[in-house]
């Protein structure tokens, strides 16, 4: 260990810091900060005298078996699909051609170590330098394996994790699989990555574990900091957060999937204090969000970000058709609002390659991106509109901007369905909604009469209102949902679908926060759209306002 | 005998770490040996190793030529061609049921 660890000044908090990094796995967190350094993975200590070949041989074989039986005892205890992310590793440690190069660099004299770490690096390196990303996300687990099999060698107690009692935001340059799973992860943990990748085995771990985590932070000096929050659903994470961040976070139930048991207020009316029923729905990455909840909890799901189909690559037909299925299931009925693919600059979605941008935010995003590329816009319609078939599903679409976009989406979606029906399967033609996020839309609303709803996007509608980006720290103070100009156009927005006979919701991070109900409920709404996390706290904040004044 | 099939591999899957893996297993529940290549020219690799697999690193949409010496090859070619291709495959059922 370099770095010596001075001990924090006592009297003084530090400045919070901020890093917007990309969101890997949904979820809140605010815990005591962990810091992970850096496994010394260098093969070896220099003691390279001659080695005995044979000495050095029947030691590496031994560590590879030993590592191999590590990695089987955790497949034992792991789900299906930790399981499977480990079978990987072990048929290649089961491959005796993995370890081919290290026999002959043994014959010559080397030790185990290095002839081990010799034997691995060039496949590592392939893999990282492959343009592919998802090859590429598969060197971390090679790197994984390589280290078990040398911490095997070197005898030193498997993984170099300092285990806490209680909650931990583990921040680390990244981290491995197995370090994943040998870590106890107690409820309202999270990590947070320097690097890292939304496609590594390790995201679709903390996805299914509801870990939440964010990666790709970059250079991020942890010295002094105690307490770190982490937004997965929004690629946020703040150390040593002001205490205003802090008591919002104390409202969210930590852990979502304890949420129908631990919180009263989850299961109970979304109502106002006054007696008017608000319809409360949920925004959801994936069904695996859903673990443990029960429907009957919401109004059904607003927002499901259709995004997550798309972070191991591009999806089939039939995937997504299943995955918008198995939401429907889990509905039971409800309504089921899946947002088309809102791919962009500021979004990247492994094995699209999308425009290089000055200014993305600005550039060919959600529904631009989908019309600019029928093929993969089709191929999502068709989906739906097979899974439409068996429940009530929605389809919203992200970044309108102009009427003839919503008709060309409709056009797309009506050829889907005929296409679908000439080929003898069962379609159905979703209701097309229109997501408000562009003030265009936002300003003129009554140019959508067409929309079989609207959705109010509070997020990226504040950022166009205000000028600044959300991703933006140096700005973060004008990224202010509660501005009048922002909750004037929602105003608007609810008057006109009202006059249009078009229903409004909001399905922003504006809806789940307790500052913000009472002047989304005097702009007229009475629907809206929360993280499963916020949805008690949304239920109980709610009961304790009224819609009769302001 | 030797047999050889050509497959493209569907647009979203490329075989990297679980569908490797997967193929290792099909190819190693037949007794005949499968190599795979992206040249007919070769060179080939044994399709039952994973480590050779990875590294040759078949990505989404390429075409692999598959070659299979032994008695089963035939079964065996039709089992690799339904698990790794896009459209239909002629001859052999499909290896793993649609369940959910």
């Amino acid at each position: 260990m370099e770095e010596s660890q001075a001990i924090p000044v006592a009297t003084e908090m530090p400045v919070a810091t901020e890093r917007k990094g990309q969101a890997a796995a949904p979820g809140l967190a605010l815990a005591p900060l962990e810091e992970l350094l850096p496994t010394l993975s260098k093969g070896s200590p220099a003691q390279e005298t001659k080695a005995d070949p044979d000495a050095e041989r029947s030691r590496l074989e031994q560590a590879i078996r030993a590592a191999i039986g590590g990695l089987n005892a955790l497949v034992a205890q792991a789900d299906s699909e930790a399981g499977e992310i480990l079978a990987f590793q072990v048929a290649m440690l089961e491959d005796p051609n993995l370890a081919e190069p290290a026999w002959q660099a043994i014959a010559t004299g080397s030790p185990a170590g290095s002839a081990w770490t010799l034997a691995t690096a060039p496949l590592i390196a392939d893999f990282e330098g492959s343009g592919d990303a998802l090859f590429a996300a598969r060197a971390s687990d090679l790197c994984d394996l390589r280290d078990r099999v040398l911490t095997e060698l070197n005898g030193t107690p498997a993984g170099p994790l300092k285990q806490q009692p209680g909650a931990t935001v583990l921040l680390a340059d990244d981290l491995s699989p197995s370090q994943f799973l040998s870590w106890t992860w107690h409820p309202g943990s999270a990590i947070a990555l320097r690097r890292g990748s939304a496609a590594s085995h390790l995201a679709l771990l903390a996805r299914s574990r509801g870990i939440p985590m964010v990666v790709g932070l970059g250079p991020l000096d942890a010295a002094g900091h105690q307490l770190a929050l982490v937004d997965g659903d929004s690629g946020r994470v703040v150390l040593s957060p002001d205490p205003v961040e802090q008591a919002r976070m104390a409202h969210a139930p930590k852990d979502p999937a304890s949420l129908s048991a631990g919180d009263p207020y989850v299961m109970g009316p979304a109502r106002t204090g006054d007696g008017v029923a608000i319809n409360l729905q949920l925004n959801i990455n994936g069904v695996e969000e859903l673990a443990g909840l029960n429907p009957g909890c919401c109004d059904g799901i607003g927002l499901v970000r259709s995004e997550f189909l798309f972070s191991q690559g591009l999806p089939r037909e039939d995937q997504q058709f299943q995955a918008y299925r198995r939401i429907l299931e889990w509905a039971n009925g409800q309504s089921v609002t899946i947002r088309t693919l809102d791919a962009g600059g500021d979004k990247p979605i492994p094995g699209l390659s999308l425009p290089e941008e000055a200014n993305p935010f600005l550039g060919c995003r959600g529904l631009r991106f989908s019309l600019a590329h029928p093929a993969l816009f089709e191929l999502q319609l068709r989906a739906l509109a097979r899974a439409a078939c068996e429940g009530d599903l929605r389809i919203l679409l992200p970044m309108v901007t102009l009427p003839a976009e919503l008709d060309a989406a409709s056009a797309l979606l009506d050829k889907a369905v005929a296409d679908l029906r000439s080929e003898g399967l069962p379609a159905r033609r979703p209701p097309l909604g229109v997501m408000v996020e562009v003030p265009a839309v936002a300003i003129k609303p009554e140019l959508f009469s067409r929309a079989a709803f609207f959705s109010i996007g509070s997020n990226d509608l504040t950022q166009y209102v205000m000028a600044a980006a959300r991703d933006n720290t140096s700005v973060s103070s004008l990224h202010d949902c509660a501005h009048p100009a922002v909750t004037a156009l929602i105003e608007q927005v609810v008057k006109a679908g009202a006059s249009l006979g078009i229903p409004v919701s909001l399905c922003g991070d504006m809806a789940g926060d307790s500052n913000h109900l009472a002047a989304l409920l005097s702009a007229g709404l009475r629907r809206l759209s929360v993280a499963p996390t916020w949805l008690g706290a949304t239920k109980r904040h709610l009961a304790q306002l009224s819609c009769g004044r302001s | 005998m030797t047999l050889t099939r050509t497959v493209r591999l569907s647009a979203d899957n490329g075989l990297h770490a679980r569908p490797a893996v997967r193929v290792t297993q099909l190819v190693r529940s037949f007794c005949c040996a499968v190599e795979i290549s992206l040249d007919a020219a070769g060179p080939w690799i044994d399709a039952g190793s994973i480590v050779k697999l990875m590294a040759a690193r078949l990505l989404p949409g390429s075409l692999v030529h598959l070659r299979a010496t032994g008695t089963d090859a035939e079964a065996a070619l039709a089992a690799l061609v339904s698990l790794l291709g896009d459209g239909p495959s002629d001859g052999g059922k499909p290896s793993n049921p649609s369940g959910h």
